[in-house]
């Protein structure tokens, strides 16, 4: 087997390009476990899953910046439904993935520390719904015209599964729109592709969460595409789920 | 920016610029034949750089650790030596006739690293050239924070 060191990981929080100043993230989900033991149990307890959570801790340097730490992790926020997205290592579509919804329920005082230390933030987010995993579809990177992310091969949702989107605008340049379609194939080529997913319109940096419930049977390849209008320049990244 | 060499250049230039440092000859690079006084940049001993402390591949922080060597010619009087660097190494004076007070004047060194702390002076004490001269010396660890561009 082959080992790898965290040198580099996406984690994107809405707008928030939150690897620029994390040094720390962990994306849990669990699940506490309910007793169901009876008289019937054999002398054994018995136990049933309870309801899931995911939970995306971070931590590492503060930075005043604006679109820094302070835009989606401050107490100022909280209550703040955001998107996230933590890929590995995320840098080329088709890094693993995990992406959801959350509220911020825990923030670290954000001029707190210690003399002669950097400056630290640290927040905790409780997921709001499923977390689901999957693939990055488009790294952070800079676009300037309208165009389409690499397919990459996912394994399609079942009926009782939802196909679930990430879309994080971390940089604009100009004035104007970026929408995201997340669309599916039959083949690598996306010779047809369909478009299940998209999303709002950002005019400016942000984040949003998108979703498909159901089967999508026969399907083998998923990518971005994104289209540009106004905008110069915009600074993004995709990824799916599906749960 | 974060060459190693302008990181030097820079910290060299802002103490260069130091009114306490006119007496001092500053180098940038440890490479012998040096005129005393003197302050002597090079890297930390002991883990100089770190490459990767956050996560951002394209937004790396890293830091590098350097050493400010103070060294004044001690021979003809010692105390006279030890207490110029007395001046040198104190600080809050008002015209700004010292390292620490040089540091923190501009952290970013132009805007060259994110920022540079200064916190403490280690190995003060009497010394030797390589040519035998007696020295008074101290030593300045540097935090240097510094982002990948």
């Amino acid at each position: 087997m082959a080992v790898s060191v965290a040198t580099s990981t996406l984690i994107a929080v809405d707008g928030l390009y939150a690897s620029a100043y994390s040094k720390s993230v962990k994306c849990g989900i669990s699940a506490p476990l309910k007793v169901w033991t009876n008289h019937a149990s054999g002398g054994y307890e018995q136990w049933a899953s309870g309801l899931g959570i995911g939970v995306l801790e971070m931590s590492g340097n503060q930075d005043f910046a604006t679109n820094g730490p302070l835009s989606v992790v401050s107490p100022l926020t909280m209550g703040t439904l955001r998107t996230f997205t933590v890929a590995y290592p995320g840098l080329t579509a088709g890094d693993a993935a995990v992406v959801g919804q959350g509220y911020n329920f825990q923030v670290e005082s954000p001029v707190g520390g210690q003399v002669g230390e950097l400056g630290s933030f640290s927040a905790q987010f409780s997921s709001s719904g499923k977390v689901a995993e999957g693939k990055l579809l488009h790294p952070r990177f800079a676009r300037t015209a309208t165009g389409s992310g690499t397919a990459v091969t996912f394994t399609p949702p079942t009926a009782s599964q939802t196909l679930y989107a990430s879309f994080h605008v971390h940089e604009v340049a100009g004035a104007g729109t970026i929408t995201f379609t997340v669309q599916t194939d039959d083949n690598s080529g996306m010779t047809t592709p369909t478009t299940r997913i998209t999303s709002s319109a950002f005019a400016a940096v942000g984040g949003g969460f998108g979703s498909l419930a159901g089967a999508l049977a026969g399907e083998t390849h998923i990518r971005t595409g994104y289209t540009i209008s106004g905008f110069t320049s915009v600074t993004f990244s995709v990824a799916f789920g599906v749960a | 920016v974060s060459q190693l060499s302008t990181i030097r250049e820079a910290l060299a230039a802002q103490i260069r610029a130091a009114g306490w440092a006119r007496q001092f000859t500053v180098y940038p690079y440890d490479a012998g034949g040096i005129d005393y006084p003197a302050v002597v940049i090079s890297l930390a001993v002991d883990d100089p750089i770190d490459w990767v402390v956050s996560f951002g591949a394209g937004a790396r922080l890293g830091t590098v650790r350097m050493r400010l060597r103070l060294l004044i010619p001690a021979d003809s009087s010692p105390e006279t030596a030890l207490r110029a660097l007395d001046d040198v190494l104190s600080q809050g004076d008002a015209e700004r006739s010292s390292v620490a007070d040089t540091i923190f004047d501009d952290p970013t060194l132009g805007g060259v690293v994110d920022s540079v702390t200064a916190l403490s002076v280690s190995s003060v004490g009497l010394t030797n050239a390589d040519t035998g001269e007696a020295l008074v010396g101290a030593d300045i660890p540097l935090t240097i924070y510094v982002r990948r561009t």
